[in-house]
């Protein structure tokens, strides 16, 4: 491989989870700016990181460190698996390995709040993972899942399928109405309650590089022969899907586990299912 | 005569050697003879199962046996058949049945009017030794005798230990003798033999429970050899002969699929999908070795065996295997979503494997190259991971007297052993990169090309990872102050130990030897039939549209799970107790089954409705085809 492009890669794969920590940075300004408030400064996620980092370790069993190490490893060799221009699908795999380690972790320990929120994380993951799934599989169907291969067009052929992938970053981002999982008034961060320090850091890295991984799918809506175009073009798509989801989380309320999952499985699956039925009928795309 | 070449004296040891193993176990009386007999049977059949996959990978790519040098197997076969169709009709009026005496006698009437039709004549050839019947022969003698070695312990106390063993050995024999058939006669008494064989054992207890799930078990796959039987006189009327390998290829789109419908029906009772799943959820009342056997080395395998041994003939007729994929479909994300509300590890282990069946027949149906090659890397993944999880239940029965999810809390202190082949089996099941991964990912790929499947898939895996969680979440949860007891002072016996420890270890080795599993066995099959749908060069596997770097992911977990529990040792200070907002009220960690009784009420009557509809669309569909 030329050698010029590996080092990119490596840069990107390192560079898109802190790209990702600056944007819950925004959020997090932007979210305050909607409540008439001042915000933290957009850096605040890199200081809270380093204070994490900083702090003393404790925990409660070894099990709980090794779940939250394979939690991050998986989520980076998912991203890593996406930047190299592997499968999509084996990364989306490997993605949602990660999830379920942070599962797993959360019932190693035994208490009421983190085993909450472990069984609720599992209902987000039956929640967004068909989504994500098919939205996975929606965009590899018409040549290749390689993402070195996917080229051109996906956003006119699949719009209801970015749609879908709304409420999907609404469940992952832990936003309103579907911040089910670590609800902060009852569960008080649900699946990370027990971990502290520089644990909680490499969970929070793990939620990073996931993140990462999931805009990644979604940039890939959009492509441009023009490559400037084509990633200023996959940097508004990211944005417009975060601010729509940031409105999301600002005007809505918690909605019960129920509710969520049965919104992912009816409607987010049907956006997909519609999106494709129009597709077959019209194969030139729905624009 | 008896000058027979390798390959063949294997198969006939392979198919002979464990009847005559069940036979010789009755006449011990279940102390040290019965062990050394079992014994000296599995190994035989394991060694002979491995020399014969060597043989085949080596040597010739598919070798095929008459009947001739066989003599007298094949007189035989006609007078064990009608034997054991008269001995149905006395189990029947045995068991006060008057279902089972319909049935029976109906294939009794059927056998001998195949008989007449026939004249006797012999099929050439008799048995076909290819690399998908080498597959079933390891599955059914290695695993099938890990859980014959597991049972030798387990059924320990058991006032009937011959009776058992002679049901199990002679279930393996008639196993090996299905797969290898390529006469549908032959293929029928091995069938209706382990009819027979998983009827006594799931009755075996004696108790009401159990002798009403054998009966209902019985009622229902013998109904399915009525539609085998049925299905092979049509064979006959249709395709002149009754050997497997005389299906036509090629597109009969008229009344000449009825046959092939019929067995295809045939296959879903053995394979319990929708709408027959009932009797394998009740076959769970039986010992737990039963179980693993039904569920991972023998019946269970032999439909979705039987549906992949057609997957060729089926790929020319569209409208039967997508009716055919459809019932796996909905068989799936059914009894996907119906396993999260179950707390009974058994019924949750029953309702996988239903699904995992399903996932396997919606391949046969969709029956793209890709897509059978996804069946039968599932079919010998999910066998030994099964194993793995029903021995392990069965230990764990044995020490706590439940086999309730929720009494497992803190297993993982408390039984570190049989913890860790419940993980590793979970793992093998569900996440990447082990064992049943790789087909996950193919039938995902494969799914593409018939859209509707994947949103069944896409809900259905989700469905296993919350099920399988559940359960390994409840596993880890360990109280505060409790020290775990390290792997060495578990207090397991040795027959467990290295029972269990085998099937781990071959998971996670199969896992890594993908890339020649694939190249040495899978592939040979489906090449023969289909333009090759996936490369490998051992440590990544690629299709036309993708890639999996297998080994560099095994590498990467071993790293994790190996590497990280040996860096990270905490010291005293550093360890804390949980969290609890001050409360000290003890918590009960129980629940989170989602729906009520009612609803899963509800759920099995729809699935079996959705699968009634689809069977009878598969059965007129011939009908429909020719009509119009």
């Amino acid at each position: 491989m030329d050698p010029m492009a590996l080092i990119l890669q490596i840069a990107v794969i390192i560079l898109a989870p802190l790209a990702v920590g600056l944007l819950r940075g925004v959020d997090r300004k932007l979210t305050a700016r909607m409540q008439n408030r001042r915000g933290p400064p957009i850096v605040q996620p890199f200081y809270d990181m380093v204070k994490l980092l900083s702090k003393s370790p404790i925990l409660i069993n070894n099990l709980q460190v090794t779940f939250a190490g394979a939690a991050l490893l998986f989520q980076a060799a998912a991203l890593a698996l996406f930047v190299a221009g592997g499968d999509l699908l084996i990364a989306f795999f490997v993605s949602g390995a990660g999830s379920i380690f942070l599962v797993l972790g959360a019932f190693s320990v035994r208490s009421p709040y983190s085993y909450l929120g472990g069984q609720r994380e599992l209902l987000a993951i039956l929640a967004y993972e068909p989504v994500l799934f098919l939205a996975v599989l929606s965009l590899g169907m018409r040549s290749s899942f390689l993402v070195s291969e996917l080229r051109g067009g996906l956003l006119e052929d699949l719009p209801l399928v970015l749609l879908a992938m709304v409420p999907v970053m609404v469940i992952l981002l832990e936003k309103s109405p579907y911040d089910v999982p670590a609800a902060h008034q009852e569960l008080i961060s649900g699946p990370y309650i027990e971990y502290s320090g520089p644990y909680l850091a490499i969970m929070e890295g793990a939620r990073w590089f996931q993140l990462a991984f999931v805009l990644g799918v979604i940039t890939l809506f959009v492509w441009n022969d023009n490559t400037i175009v084509s990633l200023l073009g996959k940097a508004a798509i990211v944005l417009l899907v975060l601010f729509v989801t940031i409105v999301i989380d600002n005007i809505t309320a918690r909605l019960t586990r129920e509710r969520m999952v049965m919104f992912m499985l009816t409607v987010g699956i049907a956006l997909v299912a519609v999106n494709l039925i129009y597709l077959t009928i019209f194969p030139e795309g729905l624009i | 005569m008896f000058r027979m070449d390798p390959v063949e004296l294997l198969a006939v040891i392979l198919i002979v050697v464990p009847i005559l193993g069940g036979l010789l176990s009755l006449l011990t009386r279940g102390g040290s003879g019965l062990k050394a007999t079992v014994a000296m049977t599995t190994g035989i059949i394991s060694v002979s199962s491995l020399a014969l996959f060597l043989f085949i990978s080596s040597g010739s790519f598919l070798s095929e046996i008459e009947a001739s040098s066989l003599y007298p197997m094949g007189p035989g076969m006609v007078v064990v058949d009608l034997l054991l169709a008269a001995l149905f009709v006395y189990i029947g009026w045995r068991i006060r049945s008057y279902l089972v005496m319909v049935i029976a006698t109906a294939n009794l009437a059927l056998a001998i009017l195949l008989d007449a039709l026939t004249g006797f004549q012999e099929v050439s050839p008799a048995l076909v030794i290819d690399h998908l019947a080498v597959i079933m022969v390891l599955i059914t003698s290695l695993i099938g005798s890990i859980i014959a070695i597991y049972s030798l312990k387990y059924m320990e106390h058991d006032p009937h230990r011959p009776r058992f063993f002679a049901a199990v050995l002679l279930f393996l024999g008639s196993m090996n003798g299905a797969v290898l058939s390529n006469d549908l006669l032959w293929l029928f008494v091995f069938w209706d033999i382990t009819t027979l064989c998983s009827f006594l054992l799931i009755g075996h207890t004696g108790t009401d429970e159990a002798k009403r799930a054998a009966r209902w078990a019985l009622t229902v796959t013998l109904g399915g050899g009525l539609a085998f039987i049925l299905g092979t006189v049509l064979v006959f009327h249709y395709y002149d002969s009754i050997s497997l390998s005389a299906f036509p290829i090629s597109g009969a789109n008229d009344l000449a699929l009825l046959p092939m419908a019929m067995l295809s029906v045939a296959a879903l009772t053995k394979s319990a999908q929708a709408p027959f799943q009932s009797w394998l959820l009740g076959a769970m009342v039986a010992p737990t070795p039963v179980s693993a056997l039904l569920h991972s080395a023998t019946m269970v395998n032999l439909g979705v065996y039987l549906l992949i041994r057609m997957s060729p003939n089926l790929a020319g007729s569209p409208s039967l295997s997508a009716a055919i994929a459809l019932i796996g479909g909905v068989t799936f994300l059914a009894s996907c979503i119906l396993a999260i509300t179950q707390s009974n590890s058994k019924k949750v282990l029953a309702w996988s494997t239903i699904g995992n069946l399903g996932l396997i027949t919606m391949c046969v149906g969709v029956s793209t190259p890709l897509a059978v090659t996804a069946a039968v890397v599932l079919l010998l993944y999910h066998a030994i991971s099964k194993a793995l999880m029903f021995l392990a239940v069965g230990v764990v029965k044995e020490r706590l007297e439940s086999e309730d999810i929720e009494d497992m809390q803190g297993l993982r202190t408390s039984m570190p052993f049989a913890s860790t082949a419940l993980s590793i089996g979970i793992v093998t099941i569900v996440l990447p990169p082990f064992g049943m991964f790789a087909s996950k990912w193919l039938i995902s790929e494969a799914a593409v090309t018939f859209p509707f499947l994947m949103f069944l898939l896409g809900v259905g895996f989700a469905g296993m990872v919350v099920f399988y969680f559940k359960w390994m979440g409840t596993i880890l949860s360990v109280g505060p102050g409790v020290r775990s007891t390290p792997l060495k002072g578990d207090t397991l016996g040795r027959n467990y130990r290295w029972t269990l420890g085998t099937l781990m270890a071959g998971a996670v080795a199969l896992s890594a030897l993908i890339g020649p599993v694939l190249r040495y066995l899978v592939l040979p099959f489906v090449e023969r039939h289909f333009s090759l749908p996936v490369g490998t060069d051992d440590l990544t596997l690629f299709t036309s549209s993708g890639e999996f770097p297998v080994f560099l992911f095994l590498i990467f977990a071993a790293i994790i799970f190996l590497g990280l529990g040996l860096i990270v040792r905490p010291e005293e200070r550093e360890v804390s107790t949980a969290y609890a907002c001050g409360e000290t009220f003890d918590f009960e960690y129980r629940g989170n089954y989602y729906l009520g009784e009612e609803r899963v009420g509800q759920g099995i009557a729809l699935t079996e409705g959705a699968g009634t509809v689809l069977v009878g669309v598969v059965l007129l569909l011939p009908l429909l085809l020719e009509v119009l």
